[in-house]
């Protein structure tokens, strides 16, 4: 079932100008189950070379999303474009498809077959030749650490061991583009570290990689850009940086070893210095503080000219849960 | 050896590779051959203990002549020819045993336990295997492969049932042996593998396709598949074994028979050096009158073979344009609205070549009627299939309805988009298809001698297309239900909706002859057996009121598209809530 025209190389340009610029550009992508509009008119743009995270509570479509863009489910209506090309559900494209690599959330395996003929098969089904073939099955397996698995039964692998074969198996072809549904959930904290590593080498190699996740801490180590989803639309989308200069607050931890009312007194004494929260436990001051490193410098040089005994100054930023808490976004419903 | 092998064919088709990696284990291939090398051993010792006994007198397998002085009586079903001639130990006489007659039935025993293990036992493997795939989601990953439809399919077709094929391969000594020693013609011996590997090819890729398409029933579906298989085959054999039946009816329903692979085998059997009756089973002589537009095909075997061959081509050829269309996308119809118009067209055009036949022992007109009114109950069947085959899915519809004018290529012009458009309401394809096939039939019933029943026929094709084009109409009207089963309840009410009148008449001893109701008839899944009885009033009348049926379900069907497509803003501009739309 084709839902698009016929578009020649022209119309493609005059439709969708930008669309080569961008490793993923959609236009008012949509996709409706019944009456609910799961995605709804999303023009995503994400830039070749980029870690981009897809943020959102469950049910905001990010799956939806994602399993468009894999070619794995077809929109409603919308346009996609990989690297400039339209993606189509058929047979007409082998090339755009040699080029994605797609781990959705529930990782299906084959448990009749082995490691190694596993990767094997699908290296085969992406066209890949001896001695290349063989080559980059070794290479992949070094890069999950699942080496020394290599001829042990998929049904023996734990579930970090086969969450690893997967993305293996989704990047065994060396696609230019990675689409990674929650990948790292249920997974323990060293199988998660784990991961994170195996895609920082990805990402020094030069793939784009989307990944969803709702383990916001996760996507704050990995990510450079990133795309919030709330109930079917992308609410938010820019550079980590950019949003943080955006939205999150700077603020500096100061302790004291005097007394905390002397450090209060004297921070009245600053405009810049708005709020401030004593941290439980410690003789500290959390404080908004929104001035330049200059000035903060300042701060400082005044606290000690006050006489006040600071033993520790250091200036933090908010992280990414508190930044996503703070745009407001309720759980959909 | 064997992964050098197994490599390259990996090469050639990955598909292949994976299926064939999974299965070929070394206890797998023992179990293989040992189930095959049983049925040979049983096959082998059940013909031996039907080795002429001491006792008898006359076998099957004698070929001695009865003795003048000889007063015993004649078993019914042997002949005199039969006899078992002794010497004076008691001893069968040289030349007498009928070796060849023993080998042939072998050789058409083991033919038959083939042509069963494989269709039933491969449409089985391959329905489960593809229903346990989608189940787990592995499908989807191959799906996304650079790899073609047709590659990754054809992987399936030769390598998941490959135990199967080794099974049977491992028959093929003694088959071919057993032909040998039945002198039979060992160029039809393959001639016939040809005929029943077309037909795995035939038989396999629709099991694809009924898998794909049926997926909704589970684990259930492999059963439905291969019982389907196993029932066609059962009854078509039963008539080709069986010596006092004649398997050909003279009618369409022969192109049904030449679907079954044990077709060809007459054309092998009478290579033998016997007498038919002797054999008394596949006669050949049969076949030789049967004729598609008064064409003697099947006169002789090489166009026999031809026509055989080219049948279970055409068949495989549209399986493959559904397969195509169906296995990237769950939501799209099997067969697209332009390929339903040629699909109807050839299959119409098919079963009339054997619906023109002349029976000699009847009025001619008359059996032309009678074949004609078999060939409506085909066309009513064909009917429900392109409903089935065109439906598109409620999801389809509703985008349809709402997104229309973004995305196809005919938003100017609603007709075109229902006539030619992949997401549009079946409802007009269907009825176009049956204008298509009914023109074809029109034409044929002008031409063809129908002398005093031309009328007749002509009422019986416009019944039976209205009572189409009503099942059609709730057909596609059930479809919109919200139920996730609404493909059965459909398939359920349609069938009700053929069933319940017919056996209701038979209930109420309702005869389209006699009966004061009969009128009611008209109204059934086969009108056209009583259009001959009926006043034209009378059918003018019902006529009038299945019309009436057909325009009112689709101005329903239609408003509640309407409903179906508008847009957030409107519903909500009518204040209507969003979950009394579509109920």
């Amino acid at each position: 079932m084709k839902t698009s025209l016929p578009v020649t190389q022209r119309d493609q340009h005059l439709l969708y100008p930008d669309a080569d610029q961008y490793a993923i550009a959609t236009y008012g992508l949509t996709k409706q189950f019944e009456r609910y509009i799961a995605v709804n008119e999303i023009d995503l743009q994400v830039k070749a070379g980029e870690v981009y995270g897809l943020i959102g509570p469950n049910g905001a479509g990010k799956t939806t999303l994602i399993r468009m863009l894999a070619a794995a489910e077809e929109p409603t209506t919308g346009a996609i474009f990989i690297n400039g090309e339209r993606l189509l559900r058929d047979d007409s494209n082998p090339k755009l498809k040699q080029r994605l690599g797609y781990l959705p959330d529930d990782y299906p395996l084959y448990h009749d077959l082995n490691v190694w003929d596993y990767l094997d098969y699908f290296a085969r089904l992406y066209r890949l030749r001896q001695p290349h073939r063989r080559r980059r099955v070794y290479e992949v397996l070094e890069l999950v650490q699942l080496t020394n698995k290599k001829d042990s039964l998929i049904s023996t692998l734990s579930r970090g061991m086969k969450q690893r074969l997967s993305l293996a198996r989704t990047i065994v072809h060396e696609p230019i583009l990675l689409l990674l549904d929650e990948p790292v959930s249920g997974l323990d904290p060293i199988a998660r570290m784990q991961f994170r590593e195996i895609i920082k080498v990805l990402q020094e190699a030069g793939m784009t990689i989307l990944i969803s996740s709702h383990v916001l801490s996760d996507l704050a180590e990995l990510c450079t850009s990133v795309g919030i989803m709330e109930m079917g639309f992308l609410v938010e989308s820019a550079s980590l940086k950019e949003l943080y200069r955006r939205l999150a607050r700077q603020q500096i931890v100061i302790s004291t070893l005097g007394a905390l009312d002397d450090l209060k007194t004297e921070l009245r004494n600053f405009s810049l210095a708005r709020e401030w929260e004593t941290l439980p436990g410690q003789n500290s001051l959390r404080v908004e503080f929104s001035g330049s490193p200059d000035e903060s410098a300042e701060l400082l040089k005044a606290l000690v000219t006050a006489g006040l005994p600071i033993n520790e100054f250091h200036c933090t930023q908010e992280d990414l849960e508190s930044i996503f808490l703070k745009l407001g976004h309720k759980q959909a419903s | 050896m064997f992964d050098r092998i197994l490599d390259k064919t990996g090469d050639w088709n990955p598909q292949l590779f994976r299926e064939l990696k999974g299965r070929l284990k070394s206890r797998n291939i023992a179990i293989a051959l040992g189930i095959s090398a049983i049925i040979q051993v049983f096959t082998y010792l059940v013909f031996l203990s039907h080795y002429p006994g001491k006792h008898d007198n006359f076998s099957r397998y004698c070929s001695g002549y009865t003795p003048a002085d000889w007063d015993g009586y004649t078993p019914y079903n042997l002949s005199e020819s039969q006899f078992c001639a002794r010497d004076a130990a008691g001893a069968l006489q040289s030349g007498v045993f009928n070796s060849e007659l023993w080998w042939l039935d072998i050789f058409t025993t083991l033919s038959f336990v083939a042509i069963f293990a494989l269709l039933i036992v491969g449409v089985y493997m391959l329905i489960a295997d593809l229903s346990r795939e989608e189940r787990r989601g592995t499908l989807g990953f191959i799906r996304l492969s650079p790899q073609s439809t047709r590659s990754l399919l054809i992987g399936k077709i030769l390598g998941v049932p490959a135990l199967l094929y080794l099974a049977v391969a491992a028959m093929l000594p003694l088959h071919l042996g057993s032909a040998i020693a039945a002198h039979l013609d060992i160029g039809r011996v393959f001639a016939f593998y040809l005929v029943l590997a077309a037909s795995g090819a035939f038989f396999f890729s629709g099991s694809l396709l009924y898998g794909l398409v049926s997926a909704s029933l589970g684990n259930f579906q492999a059963w439905v598949g291969a019982g389907a298989v196993f029932s066609f085959l059962s009854f078509y054999s039963f008539y080709l074994i069986n010596s006092y039946g004649d398997p050909l009816t003279f009618s369409l329903a022969d192109l049904f028979l030449l679907l079954h692979p044990a077709a060809f085998l007459p054309y092998v059997v009478s290579t033998a050096p016997h007498s038919l009756d002797t054999i008394s089973y596949l006669h050949a002589k049969d076949f030789a009158e049967l004729t598609w537009f008064e064409l003697p095909f099947f006169h002789n075997a090489n166009t026999a073979i031809a026509f055989i061959l080219a049948n279970f081509g055409v068949g495989t050829y549209w399986i493959w344009q559904g397969l195509q269309r169906r296995f990237h996308s769950a939501h799209s119809t099997v067969i697209s609205k332009q390929q339903s118009y040629f699909l109807s067209g050839s299959i119409v055009l098919a079963m009339m070549g054997f619906a023109v036949q002349e029976g000699d022992w009847q009025d001619s007109s008359a059996y032309l009627l009678r074949n004609f009114n078999v060939l409506y109950v085909f066309l009513m069947f064909m009917g429900l299939g392109l409903i089935a085959c065109l439906s598109p899915h409620r999801q389809t519809l509703q985008d349809w309805a709402r997104y229309r004018h973004q995305n196809t290529n005919n938003s100017r012009s609603l007709w075109r988009d229902l006539v030619w458009g992949e997401q549009s309401p079946a409802t007009l394809a269907v009825a176009l298809n049956f204008v298509v096939t009914g023109s074809m039939i029109f034409v044929a019933i002008l031409m063809l001698p129908f002398g005093e029943y031309r009328v007749t026929a002509l009422l019986g094709l416009i019944c039976t297309i209205s009572i189409v084009l009503v099942y059609a109409s709730i057909a596609q009207w059930m479809l919109m239900m919200k139920s996730n089963k609404r493909g059965v309840w459909t398939a359920a009410t349609i069938t009700a909706a053929i069933l319940t009148p017919l056996l209701g008449f038979a209930i109420l001893e309702i005869d389209p002859t006699n009966s004061l109701y009969r009128g009611l008839w008209l109204f059934s899944a086969t009108p056209a057996f009583a259009t001959e009885l009926m006043a034209f009033s009378t059918v003018g009348l019902a006529l009038l009121g299945e019309w009436t049926a057909i325009v009112l379900m689709n101005v329903q069907m239609s408003r509640q598209l309407k409903k179906a497509g508008e847009s957030a803003t409107q519903a909500l501009l009518q204040g209507r809530d969003r979950a009394a739309m579509m109920s």
